[in-house]
C-alpha cells in the first residue's frame, strides 16, 4: 500500500520520576500540552488521538483530555503491554499516512508502584515462580551457552547506559557507574543484577503526527517517518531459539523493507533495554551486529556516543525507568530532538537516520515488537 | 521422587504414575498433533475436544536455566528454573535442580534430566503447592 508522507510535527515529554503527589491524568496533560506547543498548534486543531497505557483504567485518553477542553475527535486507547507506546505511534502514523485524518496527537503515560511488575493475566510459567527478569535471564543463559557471551558483556550495557544518562538531562538516574559496581549489585535473576535492570517509573510522553502540510508549517528541520514494523510472538510452549528475543528480527526486517533501506544505514537506535541482556539481543536482531556477536558490540563501545552506532543516547530505559505506557512515546522523542539536532549534551553529530524498537509481554514471550524508522528531511 | 500429596500450583499440566513423574501431554485425536496440557482446542488443526491425556516429558534435555534472587510472592530465593525440551517440538517451563546432590552436578544447557515434582511455592493460606521440577540424571551422556 503506498502511504502519504507522516512526520513528528512536536514531542513533549514529563521527564520520568515518582510523582507521588500528582495524578496520572495531569501527568499525561503536561506532555500533552508540551508536544502541541513544539508543534505549534492548538488541540482543536488535532483530527484523532491514540493514547497508549497499561495499568491506568477505563478510557484513559478520554480521562487526560477531558481536562484540557478537547474538541470531539477519535480516541483509541492502546494496549500491547511495554510495546503499547511505540504501537500507538504507529497507529497515528498509518491514521495520516492513510489519509484517514491530517494531524493525530499521540500520548503515553503511567502511573506505577515498585517492585516485580504483577502481571494481572497470570500464565503457567508466572504461577510457577517465572519473572520478568529471570525469562531474559534465561535467553542470556542460552546465549553465553551458545555464543560464550560473559556476564561482564551484559554488565558493560549498563555502564554504557548509564553514561548516556549522564549526559542527559531528562533521565532519572544521571550517576555514573562503574563494570564492577554493575557486577557487585544485588542479584536478580542470574546473569543480571539489580543495575542492569530498569526501574519501575511515572511520567508521559506525546508526540504530534501531521501530514506533509502541516509540517510544512512548523520551521526547522523536519522529521519523518518512514516505515515501521509489528510483529508479534505467541510461544504456547513450542521449541525455539530463545537467543532471538522477541519478534525483533521479523518486526525490523518489516520497517527496513518499507523504509527501503538496511540496518547500515542507521545513525542511531533507541531499544528496549528493560534489562541489559535485552540490549544485546535486540542489537542483534536489529541487524547492528551478526549473530551471536553482541558482546563484542558493547566490549568494543560501538554503540557508546562516539561509536558506529550509538544506541540509547537517552540512557535507555536503565536511566530513565519505565512507565510502560509512556516508554515506546518516549524514545520517539529522544530520537526526534537527535534528528533535529537539538539534543543537547548527547547528540550524534549529523544523525540523519534513526531507529525505535520497543517490545513487550509476559510469560514465554508471548507479545509484540515494534520497530520504526525515522529519517531527518 | 513423585511427591503428589501436594495440590498443584497449576491443575492439568503434571502427574505421576508406578513409572514417575511425567508431563500431561494433549495428544489429537484428529491430527495426532501434541499440545502441553489438555486443552479445548487442538493448536495444531483448531478441532474442538479432540484432545486425550497422554504421559510426556519423565525426560527432556536442559535448553537454558537461571537462578532467580528476587522472588515474586510465595516464592522463596534463591531457586533455579528454566526450559526444558521434551520432544515433538515442546519446551517446558519448570523448576531447576539448583545444587549438586549425591556427587551429582546441577544441570547445564545441553545436559539430559529427569523429572519429578516437588513443593515450589506456598499458597497466601500457607499450603504449599507442588510444580514440575527438572533434576541431573546420574551417568547421563553429556
Amino acid at each position: 500500500m503506498k502511504l502519504r508522507r507522516a512526520g513528528i510535527m512536536g514531542v513533549g515529554l514529563t521527564p520520568f520520576d515518582k510523582y507521588d503527589d500528582v495524578s496520572v491524568e495531569v501527568i499525561a496533560q503536561r506532555a500533552v500540552v508540551a508536544a502541541l506547543a513544539d508543534a505549534g498548534i492548538a488541540l482543536a486543531d488535532i483530527n484523532a488521538v491514540y493514547a497508549s497505557h497499561l495499568y491506568q483504567g477505563e478510557v484513559f485518553g478520554q480521562r487526560v483530555l477531558r481536562g484540557l477542553h478537547a474538541p470531539e475527535v477519535q480516541l483509541v486507547n492502546v494496549e500491547n503491554a511495554c510495546a503499547g507506546g511505540s504501537s500507538a505511534v504507529r497507529a497515528a502514523w498509518l491514521s495520516v499516512g492513510t489519509e484517514e485524518h491530517d494531524l493525530c496527537l499521540v500520548v503515553g503515560a503511567e502511573k506505577m508502584g515498585r517492585g516485580l511488575i504483577a502481571f494481572s493475566s497470570a500464565d503457567l510459567e508466572l504461577t510457577l515462580g517465572n519473572t520478568a527478569p529471570a525469562q531474559y535471564a534465561l535467553a542470556g543463559q542460552r546465549h553465553m551457552h551458545e555464543y560464550g557471551t560473559t556476564a561482564e558483556d551484559f554488565a558493560r550495557v549498563a555502564v554504557k547506559s548509564r553514561h548516556h544518562g549522564a549526559l542527559n538531562p531528562n533521565a532519572r538516574f544521571r550517576e555514573e557507574v562503574a563494570l564492577e559496581e554493575v557486577l557487585e549489585s544485588r542479584p536478580i535473576a542470574d546473569p543480571i543484577t539489580l543495575l542492569q535492570c530498569c526501574r519501575n517509573g511515572s511520567g508521559a510522553a506525546a508526540l504530534v503526527i501531521g501530514s506533509e502540510a502541516w509540517c510544512a508549517k512548523r520551521g526547522g528541520p523536519k522529521v519523518w517517518i518512514e516505515g515501521s514494523g509489528l510483529r508479534s510472538i505467541m510461544g504456547d510452549s513450542t521449541e525455539r531459539d530463545l537467543t532471538n528475543f522477541g519478534a525483533t528480527r521479523t518486526a525490523s526486517t518489516a520497517a527496513y523493507e518499507m523504509a527501503g533501506i538496511g540496518p547500515e544505514d542507521i545513525d542511531l537506535v533507541e531499544l528496549h533495554d528493560a534489562f541489559t541482556v535485552g540490549e544485546l539481543l535486540h542489537c542483534e536482531g536489529l541487524g547492528l551486529c551478526p549473530k551471536g556477536e553482541g558482546g563484542r558490540l558493547v566490549r568494543d563501545g560501538d554503540t557508546a556516543l562516539g561509536g558506529r552506532i550509538p544506541v540509547n543516547t537517552s540512557g535507555g530505559l536503565i536511566s530513565k525507568s519505565h512507565p510502560v505506557g509512556a516508554t515506546g512515546v518516549a524514545q520517539f522523542a529522544e530520537l526526534t530532538w537527535q534528528l533535529r539536532g537539538e539534543a543537547a549534551g548527547r547528540q550524534v553529530e549529523g544523525a540523519k537516520t534513526a531507529l525505535a524498537h520497543s517490545q513487550g509481554g509476559t510469560g514465554l514471550e508471548a507479545g509484540a515488537t515494534c520497530v520504526t524508522i525515522l529519517a531527518r528531511g | 521422587m513423585a511427591d503428589c500429596s501436594l495440590a498443584p500450583a497449576w491443575d492439568g499440566v503434571w502427574d505421576a504414575d508406578g513409572e514417575g513423574a511425567f508431563m500431561i501431554g494433549g495428544r489429537c485425536g484428529a491430527c495426532g498433533g501434541l499440545a502441553l496440557g489438555l486443552r479445548p482446542i487442538c493448536p495444531h488443526c483448531h478441532k474442538d475436544g479432540t484432545l486425550t491425556a497422554e504421559a510426556v516429558g519423565r525426560r527432556g534435555r536442559l535448553y537454558s536455566a537461571t537462578v532467580i534472587h528476587q522472588a515474586p510472592p510465595g516464592f522463596e530465593a534463591p531457586y533455579r528454573v528454566g526450559y526444558v525440551d521434551i520432544g515433538e517440538g515442546l519446551r517446558v517451563f519448570a523448576h531447576i535442580q539448583a545444587d549438586a546432590e549425591n556427587g551429582v552436578p546441577a544441570p547445564g544447557p545441553g545436559d539430559e534430566v529427569a523429572l519429578c515434582i516437588a513443593a515450589v511455592k506456598t499458597d497466601p493460606d500457607g499450603k504449599a503447592r507442588s510444580g514440575p521440577l527438572y533434576a541431573a540424571v546420574e551417568g547421563a551422556a553429556k
